[in-house]
């Protein structure tokens, strides 16, 4: 057995393949249709206001899923990560580990890949059905430019877990992987207000497929691409360093 | 020599748990690392094995870091691996793959044949602790290391556990630390004593126990024991003469030598009928405690 099919079946086993891609796919459904019924529920909801919504246009589908399923799925993905990743959270496990590999470097390796795999392909299988939905409720969306979003969207993904695998330096449990994970990726939208911080910040990239999909430029994700590129390099650069010298 | 180290100190923070331990393992024994609670013994293990790096001093392995397998005092495996899996992966992750048939022997072996294809999760402490052995011999290493394989395990647990180490020690290295001396005594040829960091005293286990028996006799009587007491009480080289149990007498010479001469003329005087004389061998305990006594006198900690 290699430490890939071992990760594989940690995934498998665990359910946890199936949380992830469950969020998702969920999301996939339901954004595209609370984007069509949004107008209708709004303008029943008012107890004596009008409110007058727009009629939802295709790319209304895919932001209702985007923003849904970004968030949650990333909560899911940040938790799914550091349960995979906190190499030392239990030392008995970590000596079996440890001990057995020239470098404990490969095993943040072997186990970042499939769970990155994942949450990207979980994002993808939940893209394709907000899709189909939303070509089915809402009208038909530009393939080419929906690809391309996805494209996009796939690096801040890997980004995710490799903020999660980079707080395995800072701390060890998985409890506080999760807390320190979670809170890089709040915070970074939030210093997103700032638009020099914006313009660079990898969390720019979560509106990526939104923007390709309404025909927007997109362009303007070249730097937060580089960015999100360099830092999952060095996330990932520093948490195997950190693997390979930690004491237990 | 297997394994050496030369001047091993580790410290943490401003508490010093090794100071300058020169531990020399032979290859082929089974070396018995013996210490009170927080002598420093996991702290060594853990040097050994490369999982902590010691603030001075050096390991020398006579073998590569490969052939080292490490077994900690309560091991945990992946619950939702069965234990053929398990012992799969000691194996690949030691580049020896096991096959199929070696897997179901070392799994027998270990008493585990009828729970091979069970989730490890459900296992029981003393399953875990020889599934734990198991994985360590699957890459056939040529050092074990085993920190307390037998801390919290019932008397059941613990025969089973030692008779495994004691079968793996005829197959290879086994370092092994306890802080129950009858483990170390039944299944180690060579011991190693820590005290407060430092290695008191390291040593063939026999010479241990020869070092350390006291010229001690216990007599059994068929009759009162008073008027033996009262012979060994007159004698100057009685340091020591009591009833230890009713018609049972142990006496302590001062020295060997003035016991063996003294003690059938003080026998004869006594004129009590004599039904056994036998030399109060030594134990690992009593060697261990004495060891330990001379480490605190000579100002260990």
């Amino acid at each position: 057995m290699t430490l890939w099919r071992l990760e594989w079946l940690r995934l498998w086993r665990t359910r946890r393949v199936v949380a992830v891609a469950g969020v998702f796919i969920l999301f996939g459904f339901i954004g595209p249709i609370s984007a069509y019924y949004l107008p209708r529920l709004v303008a029943h909801a008012g107890d004596g206001i009008q409110v007058i919504v727009p009629p939802a246009v295709p790319p209304d589908g895919i932001t209702a899923y985007l923003h849904n399923s970004l968030q949650l799925g990333a909560l899911v993905a940040v938790i799914v990560a550091a349960a995979s990743l906190t190499l030392d959270a239990r030392p008995p496990l970590a000596i079996f580990y440890r001990t057995r590999v020239l470098r404990p470097a490969q095993l943040m390796l072997t186990r970042y890949v499939p769970v990155t795999l994942v949450t990207m392909a979980a994002f993808v299988a939940g893209t394709m059905v907000a899709w189909y939905e939303t070509d089915v409720v809402l009208g038909a969306i530009h393939p080419v430019r929906l690809l391309i979003g996805v494209a996009l969207e796939l690096p801040y993904l890997a980004f995710v877990t490799a903020v999660v695998a980079g707080a395995t330096a800072v701390v060890r449990g998985t409890l506080a992987t999760i807390g320190v994970g979670l809170g890089t990726i709040i915070l970074l939208p939030i210093a997103s207000a700032f638009d020099v911080v914006a313009r660079w910040s990898p969390s720019s990239l979560a509106d990526s497929l939104d923007a390709s999909v309404r025909g927007e430029a997109i362009h303007v994700y070249s730097g937060p691409m580089a960015v999100t590129l360099v830092a999952t390099v060095g996330l990932l650069a520093l948490a195997c360093v950190k693997a390979n010298t930690r004491e237990l | 020599m297997i394994l050496r180290t030369v001047a091993l100190a580790k410290r943490y923070d401003t508490h010093q748990a090794l100071r300058d331990v020169d531990l020399e393992v032979p290859e082929g024994s089974v070396f018995g690392l013996v210490g009170p609670n927080g002598a420093g013994k996991t702290t060594l293990l853990s040097i050994i094995a490369g999982l902590r790096r010691p603030s001075s001093g050096e390991v020398h392995l006579d073998v590569d870091r490969g052939d080292v397998a490490v077994c900690p005092d309560a091991p945990e495996f992946e619950p939702w691996l069965t234990a053929r899996e398990v012992v799969r992966l000691a194996g690949s992750l030691s580049g020896r793959l096991p096959t199929d048939a070696r897997l179901d022997a070392l799994l027998k072996e270990a008493g585990l044949g009828a729970a091979a294809d069970r989730k490890v999760g459900g296992f029981s402490r003393g399953m875990t602790q020889r599934l734990g052995l198991a994985t360590a011999v699957v890459g056939e290493p040529r050092l074990v290391v085993l920190d307390e394989p037998c801390a919290a395990l019932d008397p059941a647990g613990r025969v089973e556990v030692l008779d495994l180490v004691a079968r793996f020690g005829s197959r290879t290295t086994v370092l092994f630390s306890s802080h129950i001396l009858a483990d170390v005594e039944r299944v180690c040829d060579t011991v190693g004593v820590l005290a407060h960091g430092r290695l008191a005293y390291q040593g063939p286990l026999d010479t241990l126990l020869q070092e350390h028996v006291r010229p001690t006799w216990r007599i059994r009587l068929r009759g009162p024991t008073a008027p033996l007491l009262v012979a060994l009480r007159a004698t100057t080289w009685v340091r020591r003469a009591e009833e230890i149990a009713p018609a049972t007498v142990e006496v302590e010479a001062a020295n060997s030598r003035a016991g063996e001469a003294g003690l059938a003329a003080a026998l004869a005087e006594a004129g009590v009928p004599i039904v056994a004389v036998e030399p109060v061998g030594a134990d690992l305990e009593t060697a261990f405690l004495d060891i330990i006594a001379a480490s605190d006198a000579s100002g260990g900690i």
